[in-house]
């Protein structure tokens, strides 16, 4: 008996030594977020603020961004030897972007927009003052309007990125969307070519893609992300609308992602506040579970968003679409991105579109249907 | 010991569970004992079975084969072999251990129970695959695929289990029905997304023929936090019911009320859930077996989210509650020390331990909460409870057990 007895506590106790990963394992991808968009090399160094966008190359003359935001503020600093034209890139950028450029003073630099490639690029020319900090913003002319906007909403293209330049035509087609939020699942395996495809396939869009990640982002290269489009838990404001989209790919939020969000929902207290996130909280259809690991997790994560006075909550993961309450709050679960589909539900490949206005709230919710 | 499993091993083949109740436990059983279901279906089990002076053969009867030796008799270098062959090839083929042992027969048993096992991953994971996981059919899929699994490693722990004679450290089921537990503990969470770490946690359990009732309650020591628990379960098989087996093997039907305050974080969730559960003793796969056991429990649960925010409201849910472990008996009854030990996998999220995240890679999302379980009496009033559970958090507890009243 007592071989048994130590045999297994032995088991037990090896099996909680080999877990210790289980109990936070968003950790280092949370600290990996406050790395994004600070970059120097070549005597040039830039840091965005919030993290808003990934700094994909930066080299003598030119520096490279990945916007996750359609509102980016940064930093600029050129050593003496660096000083002078830098050729500023930005991708996913809202199209007719502007760039406002300033010294430390406060005067305006001149700035040059450049053609860009496609609608999302926005390319500038500027010239570097030695050893200055220079302040830079990015923005379409109307970010400061507090007025009425659309967006789109998505999920889990996964083994459907093929053939996602279907849906990404139907979302060009609709003329008012700004942007589309995303709550991951973008990959299927994270394999180095899904993410090429993936950057190919988001050329196609006319607006920017602003996403969160999924499950599936931590299969396969899971640098990947972070490495090509930066932060995994993205906050911006557009138009007085608060943006809040964080990582649930471990069907959790990280104690240190909850302490953004508690911030992000402070700040945002009194404005229309956008959630989204990959996993729901809690699945409407209870016995699937495709949800957070751990239901009192869920019911605390919904309980804040409440208590932050939430407008909207917005899901992936399954792949379908559903439409319920979550909190007192609406949530619409959209994971019609073109994975394996949910069957006899009535829904394939589908967007969002919501319309959202900074005084009244959360308006229609379109369900646009691709196939 | 050996008296016990020679007397099982004569035994009419069992089958679990009559018309319809408990269709997993039931294939389990019929698996088991092919004679059975060739009688024309369900068997008398156990005791009852032998009172009638049921004529011999089925689940033990053919053990080894002629020549093998009995795994008592198992030399030490052939146990180390089959100890070995349990795990490689083992882990793939389950029952490789026992055939090294000697044992062919319980090793074919351990097959098919792995391949039935399989089955019902395959069958339940091709249904999620073939309807997208469709809310229409997620329940009985999912079901399936985590009793598959169960099946699937309860088949390998026991070919582990046999082939190492773990039936000679002489375990027991205790079948006697005890009115009275009383219980007192200490719970330790290591819970990053929670202000709470300790618990007092109290417990009794009160059984009357086949009847069992047990309310609990876990108290935050550092944080507004406080479970409780009432569990109510109706014995249709099993010491203490109508039908006793005449071993650790049970059916019962199970039922729960569980109210969750977290006051600290202004919500509270009320839980009512219902289970089939079932235990079968695995002396009646084999003789290399005896002295450990499995359990399956499926069942259904809802349960209400009450926010205290203003206009949050409620929230409506159910869940699917599936659960399997593989254990051993500690002792025997009116021995020394006396008990049982057990490792368990837990379906449900909506525990203290929550479910479990392997990191990077798949599984998130779907899997629940793994433990270790065990108590332990010194002598006829006084016992030690141990558990440990990992998922969401970690979670360790240890309770001493006081016994009132005699045993029946």
């Amino acid at each position: 008996m007592r071989r048994a007895a130590a045999a297994l506590g032995a088991a037990a106790a090896l099996g909680a030594a080999a877990l210790p990963a289980c109990v936070r394992p968003a950790d280092e991808r949370a600290l990996e977020d406050l790395e994004v968009g600070i970059a120097s090399a070549a005597g040039l160094s830039i840091a965005v603020d919030g993290g808003a966008a990934q700094v994909r190359v930066i080299e003598e003359g030119r520096i490279d961004l990945w916007a996750q935001a359609p509102v980016l503020g940064a930093t600029v600093r050129a050593e003496p030897a660096a000083a002078g034209a830098l050729r500023l890139s930005v991708a996913n950028c809202m199209p007719g972007s502007e760039l406002d450029a300033r010294d430390a003073a406060g005067d305006a630099l001149p700035v040059a927009p450049l053609p860009g490639s496609r609608p999302t690029s926005c390319r500038f020319e500027l010239d570097l003052p030695p050893g200055e900090e220079i302040e830079l913003a990015i923005a379409p002319p109307d970010a400061g309007d507090i007025a009425r906007f659309r967006f789109a909403a998505m999920g889990d293209i996964q083994t459907g990125l093929p053939e996602v330049g279907d849906l990404f035509r139907r979302i060009n087609a609709e003329p008012e969307l700004r942007f589309v939020v995303s709550t991951g699942d973008l990959v299927e395996d994270g394999q180095v070519e899904e993410y090429e495809l993936l950057l190919e396939r988001l050329a196609l869009l006319d607006i920017p893609y602003y996403s969160t990640i999924g499950n599936h982002e931590l299969h396969g290269e899971t640098g990947m992300w972070i490495e090509l489009l930066g932060r995994r838990n993205v906050h911006f404001r557009f138009k007085g609308v608060a943006f809040s989209l964080v990582d649930s790919g471990n069907a959790s939020l990280d104690p240190i992602v909850y302490d953004w969000l508690d911030g992000w929902l402070d700040r945002a207290a009194g404005d229309v506040h956008v959630f989204g996130t990959h996993f729901p909280p809690i699945d409407p259809v209870g016995a699937r579970a495709g949800s957070f690991r751990s239901r009192k997790e869920a019911a605390k994560l919904l309980s804040r968003l409440a208590a932050g006075a939430v407008d909207l909550t917005l899901y992936g993961h399954i792949h379908s679409y559903y439409s319920y309450e979550n909190a007192g709050i609406p949530a619409y679960i959209s994971g019609g991105g073109g994975a394996l589909p949910e069957k006899l539900d009535g829904i394939g490949r589908h967007f969002l579109t919501i319309d959202v206005d900074p005084q009244a709230g959360i308006g229609a919710v379109g369900v646009v249907r691709v196939d | 010991m050996r008296a016990r499993a020679a007397a099982l091993a004569t035994r009419r083949p069992p089958a679990l569970v009559r018309r319809g109740a408990g269709a997993l436990l039931a294939a389990v059983a019929c698996l088991l004992a092919p004679g059975a279901a060739r009688a024309g279906g369900v068997a008398r089990v156990g005791a009852a079975a032998a009172d009638e002076g049921a004529p011999p053969g089925g689940a033990a009867a053919d053990e080894g084969g002629p020549g093998a030796p009995p795994a008592s008799e198992v030399g030490p270098r052939r146990r180390a072999l089959a100890v070995t062959a349990s795990i490689v090839p083992g882990v793939l083929v389950h029952g490789a251990g026992h055939f090294v042992a000697g044992e062919p027969a319980a090793a074919r048993r351990l097959l098919t129970l792995e391949l039935v096992g399989l089955g019902m991953l395959g069958t339940g994971g091709a249904l999620l695959i073939a309807t997208g996981a469709s809310r229409h059919y997620s329940a009985p899929s999912v079901g399936l695929v985590v009793s598959g699994i169960g099946l699937f490693g309860v088949s390998w722990l026991a070919d582990i289990f046999g082939s190492a004679g773990g039936a000679g450290l002489g375990g027991e089921p205790d079948l006697a029905r005890h009115p009275i537990d009383l219980e007192l503990g200490y719970l330790y969470a290591s819970e990053p997304q929670f202000d709470y770490s300790q618990f007092a946690t109290a417990a009794a359990r009160f059984e009357l023929g086949a009847y069992r009732i047990e309310p609990s309650a876990a108290i935050a020591l550092d944080a507004d936090n406080q479970r409780l628990r009432l569990d109510a379960a109706r014995r249709f098989l099993g010491a203490g019911s109508a039908r006793p087996t005449g071993d650790g093997s049970r059916l019962e039907l199970a039922g729960a009320l569980t109210h969750h305050r977290y006051g600290d974080d202004d919500f509270s969730v009320t839980t009512g859930e219902l289970a089939l559960a079932g235990r079968l003793d695995l002396a009646r796969l084999s003789r290399t077996t005896a002295g450990s056991f499995a359990e399956l429990a499926v069942g259904l649960a809802g349960e209400v989210t009450d926010y205290k925010q203003a206009g949050a409201g409620a929230d409506l849910g159910e869940m699917l509650l599936t659960r399997f472990a593989w254990g051993v008996y500690l002792g025997r009854p009116g021995g020394a020390a006396h008990g049982e030990a057990s490792i368990y996998y837990d379906h449900r999220r909506d525990t203290l331990a929550g479910g479990i995240s392997p990191g990077e890679g798949p599984g998130s999302g779907f899997v629940g909460l793994f433990g270790a379980s065990a108590i332990l009496y010194l002598g006829p009033r006084w016992g030690v409870r141990a558990e440990l559970e990992q998922g969401a958090a970690r979670l360790a507890r240890v309770a001493l057990v006081r016994r009132l009243g005699g045993p029946r």
